[in-house]
């Protein structure tokens, strides 16, 4: 429509608060598609994002000591929240850093890009999500986009009560958790553990390489389950009587299985487990260097 | 707002501001540049790591029955641009934030060395293992990442798995 | 590039954007976009340098090819990728600058016998161009960074190590010169 064409200009708004904002007070709201993207980028803080029914979001909060200037730009569609640090500063770490909480669209497509903020996300369900922290910790409360896509370096990850379509998880030396997982799921670190339950799992993936895998999965008919441990430990927990083709696989671990097959030992080091039920289409391929791979069920 | 004589001369001013400021040189000045632009310069341990995770490749490429999918990096494009703005959020300001990351890193090269440690040993005893092979080749493409991340300042991890295919 | 904006970006501000991600894959190596940054800038750059030149087109195509090398070889020093075209600016200015100091001796009087250069361009103002390039070489230097870079006398001064007030004298006497040779 025209008018939209006429619109969107007068609704484009710049708004800038710039010089030092020492523990600034913020309230502020702007009109908001359902299913605007919206890019929350910030260095430090304690950042709470919560889907809501409204159509706008709204900053409200305290911004912190080190923050030079708080941006936002954009327009109903699309919003870019940025809060720019103050240059050269000493002593950043001791400095009073932000505390703010943002009501966005809970369908709005979301990307959450920090350095050393904990970011805590609640009740969305947007065509994606994207959060990135490098040192602060990502806690996802019934957060079920299609597409979810979360990344830490040093900070944890957990989410609960969420499930979406496509999941991703990456962290360097955090632990991921994640409960009520659904779907397509790929879950890699290389010090922490991972641990996951879920219902209606497509494709599972988890990589670590000191940490533990504990996946408790009811999968789909024709799932694929892949785990990989250097050496911790993975343990896999499905329902009793499922049906499996299974390829587990340790140099110098044990292998133990409630599903079916015997664990053979070849001329050198290293213990395999191949087994086919008949007509089974969910594959379970598990692989360690010195850990336990253990597959159990439950009812 | 410059400050010069130009109010003394306008014409000349309007003389020189239509002058020709734009030509599109020669093509085969480009191929004069090309050809000399050295390699990229680049930490010797990202350089060293760059080779080591080229022969991870080839090793992985001859496991590639046990790989179902082609060993790809979906997510580069996207960390890419991830890296981007976090380079425009100036790190340098924040050496406290990178202090918890790199000790998160050197945990996780700390871990990742013992694990190529004891593979490479292993194979030592086992040679052509193709278990010890796929985790070495893992291994090394792992290593080649975080000396990335660490190198880079971006310290986001990037993914390496198969494709989620929608 | 991230997803398309809602809202389209002023068309300098794209440009900044696109340069911003083409100097971060040059830094990793790609030269496919080292080739798009040389592109889009190698053709404002010329003509500021043939005109540093004196209308030496050889000299300016070879401060040119320098120019991109040296950027290229020295991607990590700029901080900010949008920033890449005001930088690959200081950066041909400062040694075209400095090879001119260096050929000084030779370059005396060398152009008074010699018939006036063309510029390689279709000259909407041939007399002036000609002019320009014969002006002598710290007043065409100082008028070519001035109303064809965009630099200030200030930022003149530190790439030809003279004080702005310097930098000005040389203007006015350019602007004189130039006005003398088209009357």
């Amino acid at each position: 429509m025209k008018s939209n064409h006429f619109l969107k200009p007068l609704l484009t708004l710049m708004f800038i608060m710039a010089g030092p904002l020492a523990a600034e007070t913020v309230s502020e709201s702007r009109p908001t598609n359902t299913d605007a993207r919206i890019e929350l980028i910030a260095v430090t803080g304690d950042f709470e994002i919560i889907g809501h029914d409204g159509n706008s979001f709204e900053l409200s909060g305290e911004l912190g000591e080190d923050v030079r200037e708080l941006v936002i730009d954009g327009s109903p569609e699309h919003w870019k929240i940025e809060l720019k640090m103050v240059r050269n500063q000493r002593g950043w770490g001791r400095k009073k850093s932000s505390e703010l909480k943002l009501l966005v669209p809970r369908s709005a497509r979301l990307e959450a890009r920090t350095v050393s903020a904990d970011l805590e996300l609640i009740d969305l369900d947007g065509a994606s999500i994207e959060a990135s922290t490098v040192s602060g910790d990502i806690e996802l409360v019934r957060v079920r986009p299609f597409e979810l896509r979360i990344k830490t370096v040093s900070g944890d990850i957990e989410s609960d009560g969420g499930g979406s379509t496509m999941n991703r998880m990456e962290s360097v030396s955090g632990d991921l958790e994640l409960s009520g997982a659904r779907g397509r799921v790929q879950l890699q670190t290389v010090s922490g553990d991972i641990e996951i339950d879920g219902t209606e799992i497509d494709d599972l993936q988890a990589e670590t390489v000191s940490g533990d895998i504990e996946a408790r999965i009811r999968p789909t008919a024709e799932a694929w389950i892949k785990l990989s441990a250097h050496s911790g430990e993975v343990n896999l927990q499905l329902p009793a009587g499922t049906e499996l083709r299974i390829e587990a696989e340790t140099f110098s671990g044990d292998i133990r299985s409630a599903f079916g097959g015997d664990v053979e030992r070849g001329r050198g080091p290293g213990r395999k487990l191949r087994f086919e039920a008949d007509g089974a289409a969910i594959r379970v391929e598990a692989a360690t260097f010195s850990g336990n791979v253990v597959l159990s069920e439950f009812d | 707002m410059k400050i010069d004589d130009s109010r003394l001369d306008p014409s000349l001013d309007r003389r020189l501001a239509a002058l020709t400021r734009e030509y599109a040189p020669d093509p085969a000045l480009w191929h004069g540049i090309e050809a000399r632009l050295p390699p990229r310069r680049r930490s010797r341990r990202l350089a060293i790591a760059a080779a080591v995770g080229g022969l991870a490749l080839i090793v992985a490429t001859l496991t590639a029955q046990l790989q179902r999918e082609p060993l790809l990096d979906p997510g580069r494009m996207t960390v890419d641009a991830e890296a981007q703005a976090l380079r425009a959020l100036e790190p340098e300001s924040i050496p406290a934030a990178w202090t918890e990351a790199a000790a998160g890193l050197e945990s996780a090269w700390h871990d990742n060395q013992a694990a190529i440690a004891e593979l490479e040993q292993a194979l030592e005893r086992s040679p052509g293992n193709r278990l010890l092979l796929d985790f070495l080749a893992q291994a090394r493409l792992r290593q080649a990442r975080l000396i990335g991340q660490a190198a880079t300042r971006n310290s986001v991890p990037i993914s390496t798995e198969r494709k989620i295919d929608t | 590039m991230n997803d398309a904006l809602a809202r389209p970006l002023p068309d300098a501000a794209a440009e900044r954007a696109e340069d911003a991600v083409r100097v971060a894959a040059a830094r990793r190596g790609d030269r496919a976009a080292f080739e798009g940054l040389y592109r889009r800038h190698a053709g404002w750059l010329l003509p500021m340098l043939w005109r540093l030149a004196a209308g030496d087109r050889g000299r300016a195509e070879d401060w040119l090819q320098e120019a991109f090398v040296q950027a290229w070889q020295k991607l990590d020093q700029l901080r900010d990728g949008a920033a890449f075209p005001a930088w690959l600016k200081r950066l041909a200015v400062n040694l075209a600058l400095a090879d001119q100091r260096r050929g000084q001796l030779t370059l005396v009087d060398q152009t008074s016998e010699q018939a006036a250069p063309e510029p390689p361009w279709p000259a909407a103002d041939l007399d002036l161009e000609r002019a320009i390039v014969s002006l002598p070489e710290r007043a065409r230097h100082v008028l070519v960074l001035f109303h064809l870079a965009g630099l200030g006398h200030t930022e003149i001064g530190l790439a030809m190590n003279i004080d702005p007030g310097t930098s000005k004298a040389q203007l006015h006497r350019a602007r004189t010169l130039l006005k003398e040779r088209l009357a």
